[in-house]
């Protein structure tokens, strides 16, 4: 009986283990498409504040 | 029935008693912490769908920006060779929000290098600008 509890809670361990580097990895992938997100948002500005710039020029 | 069969017969049901209790213990102990996997999983799955969502949309707003970058190429060449003073600061900041509208200016800028009447072409530019994008 004490086999089957162990082999029940090293079951539960291996999905806890499996989950959490899974919550990392998204978690981590998140940050990424975020900082792609923002880049993209400073670009925009960038590039208007160029042609602003331009048309003032003119 | 003998005095020492009855003890002995406690015994034994005193230690399934204990026995249970301690299994109940541990059942309700690995009942937690499945629950807890559930709920992790759950959050994750989530996760991983929000994620997969931005990142298609990602290239879409790439590419958005990649017009406007042509866009404002387009415009420093095309302020060279034509005043565009009716293009005021404020319109090109409205133009910025309005960043749907790109793709359309584009092709209108472009046709600026195809055809010989400027003057027509010009006005499409402007028309492009404030009519379809209802700037003021």
């Amino acid at each position: 009986m004490k086999g089957i509890f162990n082999r029940l809670k090293e079951r539960i361990a291996k999905l806890e283990y499996e989950q959490t580097m899974k919550e990392t990895r998204e978690k981590e992938r998140r940050v990424r498409i975020e900082n792609k997100l923002v880049a993209i948002r400073d670009n925009s500005v960038k590039v208007f504040s160029l042609s602003v710039e331009r048309e003032q020029c003119s | 029935m003998p005095a020492w069969v009855q003890i002995i017969v406690s015994v034994i049901g005193l230690a399934g008693v204990v026995i249970a209790g301690i299994f109940g213990i541990i059942q309700v102990q690995l009942r937690n912490r499945v629950n807890n996997v559930e709920k992790k999983s759950d959050a994750n799955a989530r996760l991983e769908t929000e994620n997969n969502i931005l990142e298609q949309l990602i290239p879409l707003l790439e590419r958005k920006d990649d017009a406007l970058d042509r866009i404002a190429l387009i415009l420093e060449q095309y302020g060279k060779r034509i005043e565009y003073v009716e293009i005021g600061q404020d319109n090109l900041l409205a133009l910025a929000k309005e960043r749907c509208l790109a793709p359309v200016l584009l092709e209108e800028i472009r046709r600026y290098y195809d055809k010989k009447d400027e003057r027509e072409v010009r006005q499409s530019i402007l028309t492009a600008i404030f009519d379809e994008g209802n700037i003021q």
